[in-house]
């Protein structure tokens, strides 16, 4: 009798187990790089690409081959550290990449503004680079000018 | 039972784990810039060709001290574009024109506030220079010439907009 039930437990606990990720495939993600504008003048807007070595990073690692949904909080200015000025920063269609190695130069487009759904690699990776465009006014006050960027990641089920 | 019991707590603990991996992950970066001074741009003098006589043609060169002249401050080295907006004609109160021209070299620069040792630069198109790589200035100074025919006499005048811009080199 109490065989019995501990076989009916162990099966139900496979069945947890298979359904739910377990601990050391629990999905991290992590910011890589910045994106760096570098020294901009005002009234010249500064494209960083995707693909440029300025453009910001980020590296997800979880179970391989599992989907994942990825959501960027983009902000529209960048603030100037030592207060008060704002200036516009903007993301288009082609500013986002995604990529299973860590290779942006045959990464995929996608739209960093919307949500991006799909898998890790084999290796269990994910690369996403981010791009973008900083728009000073001509009467742009001078200084160091910061936002952050967000990336949450998490596992669809799928 | 103790066995049950056992079992029971394996199959929490599993549980347990999925929930956590199920929890959304974030990260974030930062984007950065370094925004350079604002281009700033001052008239400093006016292109004053003084008394001139029907049929006779005065040109002043942009060398002379009756140039106009503008000054430019900005950040160090900079690239920038010069673009002026000349006028065809001077005109009096009574709108009669006195005809005005630009040539190639009508128009010049120079990172020192002098007149002398002026790049020329031809102010019909559009320029491109450079702002002294220490202070961050730029001279600026425009010539031209007038051709009176006979027309009234009295003060002729016109407009002459100078507008700067950094190319972002």
């Amino acid at each position: 009798m109490m065989g019995k039930g501990r076989v009916g437990l162990a099966v139900f606990a496979l069945l947890v187990g298979g359904a739910l990720p377990l601990r050391g495939q629990i999905l991290i993600a992590s910011g890589q790089r910045d994106l760096t504008f570098g020294t901009i003048f005002p009234g010249v807007p500064e494209v960083v690409r995707r693909t440029d070595a300025t453009s910001g990073r980020f590296n997800l690692r979880g179970q391989r081959r599992l989907e994942v949904r990825i959501v960027l909080t983009l902000p529209v200015v960048m603030t100037r550290t030592t207060g008060g000025n704002t200036m516009p920063i903007a993301f288009g269609a082609a500013d986002g990449g995604f990529n299973r190695q860590n290779n942006v130069g045959t990464s995929q487009v996608f739209d960093p503004r919307a949500p991006l759904v799909t898998r890790l690699g084999n290796n269990g990776r994910l690369f996403i680079w981010l791009g973008g465009t900083a728009m000073p006014s001509s009467t742009q006050r001078s200084g160091i000018y910061q936002a952050t960027i967000t990336l949450t990641a998490a596992y669809t089920g799928n | 039972m103790k066995k049950l019991l056992n079992s029971s707590v394996v199959v929490v603990l599993l549980a347990a784990a999925g929930t956590q991996a199920a929890q959304a992950q974030s990260a974030s970066i930062s984007a950065t810039a370094t925004v350079q001074q604002a281009l700033t741009i001052a008239a400093a003098g006016n292109l004053a060709f003084g008394s001139v006589f029907p049929s006779v043609t005065k040109v002043v060169a942009p060398s002379d001290a009756a140039s106009g002249a503008w000054t430019l401050t900005g950040a160090a080295n900079a690239e920038v574009t010069l673009t002026f907006t000349l006028p065809a004609n001077l005109t009096d109160a009574s709108s009669n024109n006195l005809p005005i021209s630009f040539g190639a070299a009508s128009a010049g620069h120079n990172t020192v506030n002098s007149r002398a040792g002026l790049s020329l630069v031809n102010p019909t198109a559009v320029a491109t220079t450079r702002l002294d790589a220490v202070s961050g200035n730029l001279y600026v100074f425009i010539g031209g010439s007038v051709s009176p025919v006979a027309q009234p006499a009295g003060a002729y005048s016109g407009s002459i907009t100078l507008a700067t811009a950094y190319t972002g080199n």
